[in-house]
C-alpha cells in the first residue's frame, strides 16, 4: 500500500507570491468617485410607478369621464339579456381607443422636453412613453372591470359573465395595440391602432341575429374564456417586453 | 445601505479585495481598477443585496464576476513570457522564481478552480461560504478544490515537499 502524500500547506504556498501593495490613494480615489455617482435610476415597476405622477391630471380625468359615460350609456340604454352583453363587448373593444387617441398628444408633449426628460429619468423617450401608456392601459382595464361589475349588479347579470365579455375584447385590442406600439412611430401607430380597434368592432358587430345569439350564448362561453386567458397572457407579455425594453421601440 | 456604511466598507476591505483581484489578474493597476469597479458596482446594485450582514461575501461575488469577465476577454499569457519590465514592480524580490512559478501555476488553472482555491486557502472562507459567494453548491466547491489541488500538484512538483 503506497503511503499517502502529506497535504502541503496550500495557504503558505499561495502567500509566497504576495501581491504588491496597492496605491495608498486607491481607497480615497474610490471614495471620491463614489461621491460623484448619481443615485441609481428606478428600475422595472418602480420606474412605471414613478411615471404615474408625471401624467397630467386633465388627461386622467378625460379618460375616465369618457369611459364612464360610454359605459353608463350602455348600462341605461340596453335591455337585459344577450343584447346587453353584446353592447358591453362592443364598448370594451373600443375602450383602448381612448388610450390610442392620446398617443399623439403624449408624444408631442414629451417631444418638446425630450432631452430633459431623458436626462431626468435616465431612460429613453420610448420607454418613458411606454411606461405612461401602460399606466393608462392598466387604469382603463381596472375602471372597465369596476364599471362592468356595477353594471352587472344593476342589470342582474352574473358578474363573471359580464367581465368575460368586457375584458376579452379589451385585452385583445390592447395586446395588439402594444405590439404595434413597439414597432411603429406615433402617427403610423395611431392609424394602425385605430384600424385594429375598428377591425375588432367589425368582428363584434358583423354577426347578426341568430349568429349573435349563438356567439353570446352559453355554448360559446368556453371559447370566450379561452380567448380571455390567451389575450391576458399576450397583454402581459407585450407589457413586459415594453417595460423591459427587450426590443427596440421606435416611438 | 447608506453611503457612509459603504465608505467604511471601502476603508476596511479595500486591500483585501485588491489582493483577491490581484491573484486572479496578476497586475497591480488592473487589480486596483477591478477593486474600484467592484465597490462602485456594489453601490449601484445595492438594491439587489439581501441584508444578511454579509456585505463582504457580496463584494467577493461582484469582484469574482469582474475577474471572471476579465479572464474571459483576456488571452492567457504565461508569466515567464512577460518581459521583466511588464512584471509588477512592487512584487517581493526574494524567492522571485518561486513566486512566479506559483503565479504561473495559478494562472493555468480554470477560473472556477482558481477562485475556489483562493477563497478557501488564501481568504479563509469555508466551503459553504464559497458556495454562497460563487452561487453554487458545497459539493461543487469541494470538487473544484480537489481538482485545483491535483492540478497544482502536477504543476508545482518541484516546489512541493
Amino acid at each position: 500500500m503506497t503511503p499517502r502524500t502529506p497535504e502541503p500547506d496550500w495557504g503558505a504556498l499561495l502567500r509566497r507570491d504576495a501581491p504588491p501593495a496597492p496605491d495608498p490613494a486607491g481607497p480615497a480615489n474610490t471614495l471620491r468617485l463614489l461621491r460623484t455617482l448619481p443615485p441609481p435610476r428606478p428600475t422595472g415597476w418602480d420606474f412605471v410607478r414613478s411615471q404615474a405622477g408625471f401624467i397630467r391630471k386633465g388627461m386622467w380625468a378625460a379618460q375616465f369621464v369618457v369611459l364612464a359615460a360610454v359605459l353608463a350609456l350602455v348600462w341605461t340604454g340596453g335591455d337585459p339579456g344577450s343584447d346587453l352583453l353584446y353592447r358591453y363587448a362592443l364598448c370594451a373593444g373600443a375602450a383602448p381607443l381612448l388610450l390610442v387617441a392620446n398617443v399623439q398628444d403624449l408624444a408631442r408633449v414629451y417631444h418638446q422636453g425630450m432631452l430633459e426628460l431623458e436626462l431626468a429619468t435616465r431612460y429613453s423617450l420610448a420607454k418613458i412613453t411606454a411606461a405612461r401608456l401602460l399606466i393608462f392601459g392598466v387604469c382603463d382595464g381596472v375602471l372597465l372591470a369596476v364599471l362592468a361589475g356595477a353594471g352587472a349588479v344593476a342589470c342582474r347579470q352574473t358578474l363573471w359573465v359580464v367581465l368575460l365579455y368586457c375584458l376579452t375584447p379589451f385585452c385583445c385590442v390592447s395586446a395588439l395595440c402594444l405590439a404595434l406600439l413597439r414597432r411603429l412611430r406615433p402617427a403610423a401607430f395611431a392609424k394602425a391602432a385605430l384600424a385594429v380597434a375598428a377591425a375588432a368592432l367589425v368582428v363584434l358587430t358583423l354577426p347578426a341575429g341568430r349568429i349573435r345569439r349563438h356567439l353570446y350564448g352559453l355554448d360559446a362561453r368556453p371559447f370566450w374564456a379561452a380567448a380571455l386567458i390567451l389575450s391576458v397572457l399576450a397583454l402581459a407579455w407585450q407589457a413586459r417586453r415594453l417595460t423591459r425594453g427587450g426590443l427596440r421601440t421606435t416611438l | 445601505m447608506e453611503q457612509a456604511e459603504l465608505e467604511q466598507l471601502i476603508l476596511a476591505h479595500y486591500e483585501e479585495i485588491y489582493a483577491y483581484c490581484w491573484r486572479h489578474v496578476g497586475g497591480r493597476e488592473l487589480a486596483q481598477d477591478l477593486t474600484q469597479t467592484a465597490f462602485l458596482r456594489f453601490w449601484q446594485h445595492r438594491d439587489r443585496y439581501v441584508h444578511d450582514g454579509r456585505e463582504l461575501n457580496y463584494l467577493y461575488t461582484i469582484a469574482g464576476n469582474l475577474c471572471k469577465d476579465w479572464c474571459k476577454r483576456k488571452k492567457a499569457v504565461a508569466l515567464e513570457d512577460l518581459p521583466e519590465s511588464q512584471r509588477d514592480p512592487g512584487a517581493p524580490p526574494p524567492d522571485r522564481d518561486t513566486a512566479l512559478t506559483v503565479r504561473a501555476a495559478l494562472a493555468a488553472l480554470p477560473f472556477e478552480q482558481r477562485n475556489a482555491l483562493l477563497l478557501f486557502y488564501d481568504r479563509g472562507f469555508t466551503a459553504a461560504e464559497i458556495a454562497a459567494i460563487t452561487r453554487t453548491t458545497v459539493p461543487a466547491v469541494r470538487y473544484r478544490l480537489h481538482r485545483a489541488k491535483r492540478r497544482l500538484r502536477e504543476l508545482l512538483k518541484e516546489e512541493l515537499p
